[in-house]
């Protein structure tokens, strides 16, 4: 029964990590940027849900809609005004304003805050819910649920909204997209910011989970890469069954003590690229 | 006085590195900028952070052949950088169960082995473009400490997680001329950065140096005019891992006991720093690399002067300077150097604007 | 020039999953010749060109050059064998000066093993020259506008010394004059020895320059012969034209085979080219 423990935690953990790819997938997908700022955001939507916790007392989860907004704005207005400035410039400068803008961020937040690990410990931090011998602890409950909820209202905006209509129409093809009157820089700019929330959001399921500091956050751009490209660029399903998979993946790695965690992802990575570059379920453009 | 050195070192680059300019002006600024390296360590008081400096440029002009030359931006040679500084500290350890072999022997094989090595990761990773790539070879670069440290493999050699220590070295004898420590480590790293200047220049000039950048303009293009792209991308790789390895041997030997965790070694900032070099001085030129290092290091020297202290801030200046690189000066100052018209603020202003939506 | 076949394609076919781009054609280019490579768009003929240089592998049938079989062999070989093309978007290296990109030709072309770099760019200047874009050999190629970039597509592969010299529509985007010029380009080429197959849909230029024209629809060849013959072929009229005006065999030469190419559409011809 052990071994069904494992799987449960495994897909609790995977939740939270389609929730981490949904987002890298989106940008990537769409503005064909690969956005290495996306841990620095998960690392702001952490702080913020922190400090609302302690100071007021807000549950993280009911400040959810809080922490989306205001990284919403910050992806916003960074993507307008300087990303879009090198939309169209080669790969390595994109990847390096990004660096840029993450290392900025998360060595700022080390001075502000310091390198204290701190989590988010509500009420219900340690509880779990008992189904027969197997535990699921609350925060990952409420974490999956928040997931599902948020990769339906990701699919509804971008299926059954004109402006979600409108950012599917621009990956697909940009000049056409122009011509029919959609403002290209906005609109990118949009989809970050909703990249962005999905990464603030991602950041408050991690601060409720783990404990956490301004350096751990590093390892998600890896790993959404690495997510994103098993279930398939552009595809929404595929960020959620590839984030099961690494969810799994991490719990038995861990499990049965093989510190080279790191080396299995980046593995995995390999292979996908090398044999199926597409991915499980991806396919061009960005569809739902 | 390390500021005035680099000043020095930066303008005499970039005399040399003028295209138009008279020869006999340019052959004497190489020969002066000779002359004021190899008497850099006697003039400085703290010739540590020009060790810094040259190591790093040594990394970055590996790094130019393959992100510069061949355009595929590799984001995790550091993995090389690393896997050199192990190897090398595997053959030249004193610790029991190794071999204890001398510098020059231990140094060239870190870098023997970790080029041949990366031909194998070449081989698989080259295969990938774009994003990919970039990706693919971050990935190496995160992998490889854990490589290292798997205690099923090579655990007696690498240490399993253990220091590895390199003999500690006191003085150097040469000729009946003695060096402390600090000059020995810094000539060494000057003799590693010359080298890859040379190599740079020589190589930019012949086929395969064309066959490269034929490759970043137009991969396809280059395949039918009878470019075997496959081979010269995996030797781009190669150079830049055995320029990696050199760096990072000679980093590992001054830093006399690692282990993975040590910061100078297998640090993503490492990994970005040679990026980071190469695009300030200028991709696939000759002498952007040395510039590059130049201004960087000088930049933060300049810092410590005036503030103090760099720990806390390093990171951030660090990051703010990626930034402004990336949108005012992305083809870097050779871009300025070789420039035909004159250089107004304009220009700066032109290159944020130039790809923007 | 002794009109032996230098190139022989034989039933080559490409499939690309379930759409067959090319389907068992067959034909001889002699050497010395200027050889038409017409059809349609969507007729095969930039997929045959790729199959030629290495670039796509046919599914079936075999392609000899020379007494050796091109098939599986990849494009920097082939490439170095003799054979050199041009692309239909052109594909300059921009970034470099144009007696560089020309002088990447003479690096790694078919004399390219024996030369160093010097002779190389010395053989790129003469290339240069050929064209007539000497004038701007320093500048970068970026800098030129579609006229001269195809011309240095041209020069480029010049460079390479190539005993065939494969042409996609080189003539595309050009006006008037510049088409003049530029058939008299090819055929200086073509007085030097070097065997062309060149593809084209104006059809000024396949009438004066090439001997033979072979005719592509569908993929399939449906004629072969010399230039007079094949404007006056019912199936090459029926395939432009539509049925209807295959009957009667009329054209006269002008203006570009594209015109009223869909007998289907309500009146939506391409613009010429």
């Amino acid at each position: 029964m052990e071994y069904v423990q494992h799987i449960v935690n495994g897909v609790l953990a995977g939740f939270l990590l389609a929730l981490v790819a949904l987002g890298f997938s989106m940008v990537w997908g769409i503005l064909n940027i690969i956005n290495l700022a996306h841990a620095a955001f998960i690392m702001m939507g952490a702080f913020l849900s922190y400090y609302m916790w302690q100071k007021i007392g807000l549950d993280p989860f009911l400040g959810l809609p809080i922490t989306m907004v205001a990284l919403f704005v910050v992806g916003f207005l960074l993507q307008k005004y300087v990303i879009n400035l090198v939309i169209r410039a080669s790969l390595l400068v994109t990847l390096l304003l990004t660096f840029g803008i993450e290392g900025l961020a998360i060595n700022l937040a080390l001075r502000l805050f310091t390198a204290n690990t701190r989590a988010v410990r509500p009420s219900y931090a340690n509880a779990s819910l008992a189904l027969g011998s197997l535990r699921l602890p609350y925060t990952l409950l409420i974490g999956a649920g928040v997931t599902i909820l948020l990769t339906l209202l990701l699919y509804l905006f971008l299926d059954h909204t004109w402006t979600g209509r409108s950012i599917r129409a621009l990956a697909l093809d940009r000049t056409a997209a122009s011509l029919i009157g959609i403002d290209i820089g906005r609109t990118y700019a949009l989809t970050f910011g909703i990249g962005a929330a999905l990464a603030g959001a991602a950041g408050t399921l991690i601060a409720t989970y783990n404990g956490f500091s301004p350096g751990s956050f590093d390892p998600y751009n890896v790993l959404a890469f690495s997510i994103v490209v098993l279930g398939g660029l552009g595809s929404i399903p595929g960020a959620l069954v590839g984030g099961l998979v690494f969810g799994l993946v991490s719990e038995f790695a861990s499990v049965y003590a093989l510190p080279q965690r790191e080396v299995i992802i980046f593995a995995i990575l390999i292979l996908v690229l090398v044999v199926r570059p597409t991915g499980l379920l991806g396919k061009r453009g960005y569809n739902i | 006085m390390n500021l005035l050195i680099f000043l020095l070192a930066l303008v005499l680059a970039i005399v040399v590195g003028r295209p138009r300019w008279p020869r006999v002006l340019r052959l004497g600024a190489l020969a002066a900028l000779v002359v004021l390296m190899v008497a850099a360590p006697y003039i400085s008081k703290s010739p540590g952070v020009l060790f810094d400096a040259l190591t790093a440029m040594t990394v970055a002009y590996g790094w130019n052949f393959i992100g510069g030359y061949a355009g595929y931006p590799a984001f995790g040679n550091v993995a090389f950088l690393g896997l050199g500084a192990f190897v090398a500290a595997g053959f030249m350890s004193k610790q029991p169960h190794h071999p204890h072999l001398p510098w020059y022997v231990g140094i060239t094989l870190g870098v023997i082995i970790t080029t041949l090595f990366s031909a194998l990761v070449g081989i698989v990773v080259l295969r990938l473009r774009g994003h990919y790539f970039a990706i693919a070879t971050l990935g190496v670069g995160i992998a490889m400490p854990e490589i290292i440290n798997w205690t099923a493999i090579f655990k007696s050699f690498f240490g399993g997680g253990l220091p590895l220590n390199f003999p500690l070295v006191r003085g150097f004898d040469l000729l009946g001329l003695h060096l402390s420590a600090d000059r020995f480590f810094y000539y060494l790293a000057l003799i590693a950065a010359f080298f890859s200047v040379g190599l740079t220049a020589w190589l930019s000039r012949t086929k395969f140096g064309y066959s490269l950048l034929a490759i970043r303009e137009n991969e396809e293009a280059a395949e039918v005019m009878g470019i075997n792209t496959t081979i010269a991308k995996v030797e781009a790789y190669m150079l830049s891992a055995a320029l990696a390895a050199l760096g990072g041997a000679i980093v590992g030997y001054r830093l006399t006991n690692m282990t993975t965790e040590s910061s100078a070694i297998f640090n993503p900032i490492n990994n970005l720093q040679m990026i980071i070099i190469v695009l300030i001085g200028g991709l696939a030129t000759v002498w952007g690399p040395w510039v590059g290092a130049v201004i960087l290091f000088g930049i933060q020297e300049l810092i410590q002067t005036l503030a103090g202290s760099i720990l806390e801030w390093q990171g951030i200046v660090f990051s703010a300077i990626i930034i402004v690189v990336v949108l005012f000066l992305p083809s870097g100052v050779m871009q300025l150097v070789r420039a035909r018209a004159r250089i107004t603020w304009q220009l700066f202003l032109h290159n944020l604007l130039e790809y923007r939506v | 020039m002794s009109g032996e076949p230098i190139l022989q394609v034989r039933a080559a076919t490409k499939r690309y999953g379930g759409v067959v781009a090319v389907q068992n054609i067959s034909f001889d280019v002699r050497e010395g010749e200027i050889l038409g490579l017409i059809g349609p768009n969507g007729a095969g003929k930039t997929t045959l060109v790729n199959l030629i240089t290495g670039v796509a592998k046919p599914t079936s049938g075999t392609i000899v050059f020379r007494g050796k079989q091109l098939n599986g062999l990849p494009p920097h070989v082939i490439g170095r064998m003799g054979i050199a093309r041009t692309f239909q978007v052109v594909r300059p290296f921009l970034n470099l000066t144009v007696l560089e990109n020309t002088a990447v030709g003479a690096m790694f072309g078919a004399g390219g093993r024996k030369r160093s770099t010097a002779e190389a760019f010395a053989r790129a200047a003469e290339a240069l020259e050929f064209v007539g874009l000497s004038r701007w050999r320093d500048d970068p190629a970026d800098s030129l506008p579609i006229g001269y970039r195809k011309r240095l597509e041209l020069a480029r592969a010049l460079a390479m010394e190539p005993e065939l010299l494969l042409l996609d529509e080189v003539m595309a985007g050009l006006r008037g004059a510049e088409v003049d010029q530029a058939i008299a380009i090819v055929r200086r080429i073509n007085e030097r020895g070097i065997t062309v197959l060149m593809i084209e849909h104006v059809m000024k230029v396949i009438m004066r320059l090439s001997q033979r024209v072979v005719v592509l629809d569908y993929g399939r060849k449906i004629a072969e012969g010399p230039p007079e013959q094949i404007v006056n072929d019912p199936a090459v009229i029926s395939a432009y034209l539509g049925k209807k005006y295959g009957k009667t065999g009329d054209t006269d030469g002008q203006g570009t085979a594209e015109t009223d190419n869909q007998p289907l559409a309500s009146g939506q011809g391409e613009q010429g080219r």
